[in-house]
């Protein structure tokens, strides 16, 4: 049985990042990953990495750009930690070898996002999430730190309230593993594949936060489904939205601009005002000229012409909102810790609080990157003052037991994992979409009930050992299914429209009962909600 | 669109041989490969193993053989490659294949990228904000770590194909990445470690690598940009590599001797006078060339015309090296 003091769980951006920190405390730290750390999604991140680096910037201005975008939801404190830390952690990152784009000087450039009141987002072209995971691989390469690529947790070992490690599935091999840890940071990243289309990975699947729901933690926020306004239209692609910054304008099919003002609006603004026109909208790059383009947007240049038949220098590239993530996750403090005493969480799949309702755009890399690190070192804090312990053979037992009775079910009723995971994207999709109202919210809820159900009888048509993409996407779509039952749940106890989070039949935001967050946790019959309110304390 | 796929099947479970099994899609024209693997996989055949992630070129999850050819599967649209209807899929050439279009890059790429080292190693104290560097040395730099390590340039390398210990075309853009950032302070280490056997010098010029990155990236010419680098700072071999020197002094020794490249003694001194067991090895090589006349005997080797002047300009630009 492998043994550690730290195991993290994921190795996208929040992941690596809590791997050096745990290793650079001096505990002995491995990660185990589903894909291989640079297939992670944090690659397709291309905004940027926010900070206030000084200058007319404060970190408190970032604050309240970030606040005022979280439309009354956010955590202080944890977006005041957030604002504090995230130009060291940056500096640290281009010490370690980002390849920021620098500006004459040769210090950082910085590119101006939608509801940013300064240009304060350090890019590196539109590849920053790609050249993060790549810097962050490579240091960690060269620490040595063990990666156990290719596996996926299945489940968490928690005894007296503390978490001892994970039960993990060998991809390859079919075979199963306890892997005992002091301390596990859960950093698997989102669950964009609950929609369809989305801007999803193949492997954004709502893995930790389920994991995390079933051991009996809150989901915090769910309802909150950020949809990103600059989608292509046929592909999982998009756009940064550092381009409107930089000049590109949205136009409809006129050619006339969408956008009335020079101000950036807020993502979610955004979002609705490409959704209401109806005959399409198109993002128009050539005032930019081919120069620009390719120094500043190095990614969609090519994804433009081998994905959508546009060369931005001469064409615009159609685009249309698809949904991007989910804001909430597993409830953590400001150092990913849980309620679980040694399981932490970072990134995507756990909620600190700093989004609140409507991410401030460039903030979700910076958040990856400064809890990532948070993570890392309270783990390995952790991990320093418990001693470890063996996870029992019952455990494994009982996941054999549990494989064997899954591969054991009949095929008969014709279902299968891929025709209940496209019926619950397409639900999602049409009933928990950029707005919302009672009767779909109710739908959306009975379908995924129906789907659950469905979904406990399905039998796998493969029962191989190796690289058997069923038996994955078996475990994705039960996944899928909490996080799913999560967001439909809140979304729906939430009568009001606020941030992301709006419905035809409560367009107004009431603030004397909406400031909560609603927390999601796991009960018999299916979710449960319960809400707390929302701290609009600043940190000590 | 109506496609026939052929698709490479290999299950070491089940014991049997490599083979390629066919299936029908019907997708619409926008549909690339990677949505045709994905039909047949969720709709006909549970059993057929590939890998994919972002689906949309960033990660370099899904490369495969796509009609002979090196590509990414998610970028590639079904009606840029079909031919007669037909879109042939299959691993990557050169690898092992663990099952079905699933194949092993532990040793293939990723042990290889490690080798080289490609992490910043700060030079001296770092400073207080960030490094003050001019956009276009970092902007080479960003390029080349656009880099998203999908293999098709050790794919379509020709030295990899016979010669597994090459590190290849990819770590050595990977190690481009370190040589020519500014922030590094391991500049001459890792210029000497990819001096090595199996570094830079191991690359035969046939360019094939800048023809497969789907990126163009043109990894030979990032590989030839780190190797005239150590040149530049006088590392022409490794540590265990001192034949590069040798093969670097006898190529210059000649063209100053004679005016031109004595290619017979350049074998000979680039394995060195007292390497018996390198020489032997040449012996196979030369009476394979004798028949064909590749080798004439006895072996003579004239002064071209003009040598004096070619020695003269080498002594010139020594001197002005110096």
């Amino acid at each position: 049985m492998p043994k550690y003091d730290v195991l993290i769980v994921g190795g996208g951006v929040a992941g690596l990042q809590a791997a050096l920190a745990a290793k650079h405390a001096g505990v002995q730290v491995a990660l185990l990953s589903k894909t291989h750390p640079l297939r992670s999604h944090s690659a397709t991140s291309s905004d940027g990495l926010n900070a206030a680096f000084g200058g007319d910037d404060s970190w408190q201005q970032h604050a309240q750009d970030t606040i005022r975008a979280g439309a009354g939801l956010c955590d202080h404190a944890a977006v005041e930690e957030m604002c504090r830390a995230a130009s060291d952690d940056i500096i640290r990152l281009d010490h370690i070898g980002v390849p920021f784009n620098r500006n004459a000087e040769g210090r950082l450039d910085r590119w101006t996002l939608g509801g940013n009141t300064l240009p304060r987002t350090a890019f590196s072209a539109d590849m920053t999430g790609h050249a993060v995971l790549n810097t962050l691989h490579e240091q960690c390469m060269r620490e040595d730190i063990p990666s156990h690529e290719e596996w996926l947790a299945i489940s968490l070992v928690v005894d007296d309230g503390c978490c001892r490690g994970v039960l993990a599935l060998e991809l390859g091999t079919g075979n199963l593993e306890a892997f005992s840890a002091s301390a596990v940071v859960l950093a698997t990243g989102g669950t964009g594949r609950v929609y369809a289309p989305s801007t999803a990975s193949q492997s954004c699947c709502g893995d930790g936060m389920s994991l995390a729901y079933r051991a009996g933690l809150s989901l915090r926020d769910m309802e909150m489904v950020q949809y990103h306004p600059l989608g292509f239209c046929e592909r999982a692609a998009f756009a940064s939205e550092g381009a409107l910054g930089e000049g590109a304008v949205l136009c409809n099919t006129d050619g006339q601009p969408l956008l009335q003002t020079n101000d950036l609006p807020l993502r979610d603004a955004l979002c609705r005002s490409v959704a209401s026109a109806s005959d399409g909208v198109a993002l128009d790059f050539r005032s930019l000229g081919k120069e620009r383009i390719r120094a500043r947007f190095l990614y969609l240049e090519r994804a433009a012409t081998e994905m959508a038949g546009v060369s931005l220098d001469t064409a615009p590239l159609p685009v249309m909102p698809r949904m991007h993530r989910v804001l909430g996750g597993i409830q953590t403090d400001t150092s990913g810790a849980t309620d679980i005493s040694g399981l932490f969480a970072a990134g995507e799949c756990a909620s600190p609080g700093v989004h609140g309702a409507n991410a401030l755009t460039g903030n979700a890399l910076t958040a990856s990157v400064v809890f990532g690190r948070r993570a890392g070192s309270a783990a390995a804090a952790h991990a320093s003052n418990t001693a470890p312990q063996a996870i029992t053979d019952s455990a494994l037992q009982d996941a054999h037991r549990t494989l064997e009775a899954i591969f054991s079910r009949p095929t008969t009723s014709g279902d299968t994992v891929v025709t209940i995971q496209r019926a619950l994207a397409n639900t999602m999709a049409e009933h928990v979409g950029l707005v919302r109202d009672e009767a779909g919210l109710r739908e959306a809820a009975r379908c995924v009930a129906d789907l659950q159900a469905r979904y406990a009888e399905v039998g796998l048509r493969h029962h191989g050992k190796m690289y058997n993409h069923e038996l994955l996407s078996f475990y994705e779509v039960g996944a899928l299914l909490d996080v799913a039952g999560a967001i439909a749940a809140a979304a729906q106890e939430r009568q009001e429209s606020r941030g992301v989070h709006q419905r035809s039949d409560f367009p107004a935001t009431n603030d004397a009962e909406g400031q909560y967050y609603s927390l999601v946790t796991r009960g018999p019959d299916g979710p449960v909600l319960t809400t707390s309110p929302v701290n609009a304390g600043q940190s000590a | 669109m109506e496609t026939t796929f052929k698709v490479y099947r290999f299950d070491p479970e089940n014991g049997s041989k490599p083979d390629f099994a066919t299936y029908q899609v019907d997708l619409p024209d926008s549909a690339t490969v990677m949505d045709g693997l994905r039909q047949i996989r969720d709709e006909q055949d549970p059993s057929l193993a590939f890998r994919a992630s972002c689906e949309r070129g960033s990660c370099g999850d899904c490369a495969l053989r796509i009609n002979k050819k090196g590509r990414l599967g998610c970028t590639l649209k079904i009606a840029k490659t079909v031919k007669s209807g037909v879109v042939t899929v299959e691993p990557i050439r050169n690898i092992p294949v663990l099952k079905d279009l699933v194949y092993d890059l532990e040793g293939f790429l990723w042990k290889k990228i490690k080798s080289v080292q490609p992490w910043i190693t700060p030079r001296g104290p770092e400073p207080e904000g960030e490094y003050v560097v001019a956009e276009e040395k970092l902007a080479e730099v960003r390029k080349a770590m656009s880099c998203i390590m999908c293999g098709l340039c050790d794919e379509g390398c020709a030295v990899i194909k016979i010669d597994k210990d090459f590190v290849g075309p990819a770590a050595l853009t990977k190690a481009y990445r370190a040589v020519f950032d500014p922030r590094d302070g391991q500049h001459d280490e890792r210029l000497t470690l990819v001096s090595e056997p199996g570094g830079v010098w191991d690359c035969t010029h046939c360019f094939e690598a800048n023809g497969h990155c789907p990126l163009g990236l043109e990894p030979t010419d990032r590989l030839f940009e780190v190797r005239d680098e150590a040149i530049r700072q006088g590392i022409r071999s490794g540590t265990k590599n001192p034949k590069v020197q040798r093969h670097y002094d006898s190529f210059l020794n000649s063209v100053k001797r004679s005016g031109w490249l004595d290619e017979g003694r350049l074998a000979i001194e680039s394995e060195g006078l007292t390497n018996v067991a390198g020489l032997a090895k040449l012996l196979p090589t030369v009476l394979r060339a004798i028949p064909k006349g590749k080798a004439p005997m006895p072996y003579f080797h004239p002064k071209r015309p003009g040598a004096q002047a070619i020695r003269r300009i080498i002594d010139k630009a020594q001197r002005s090296e110096v």
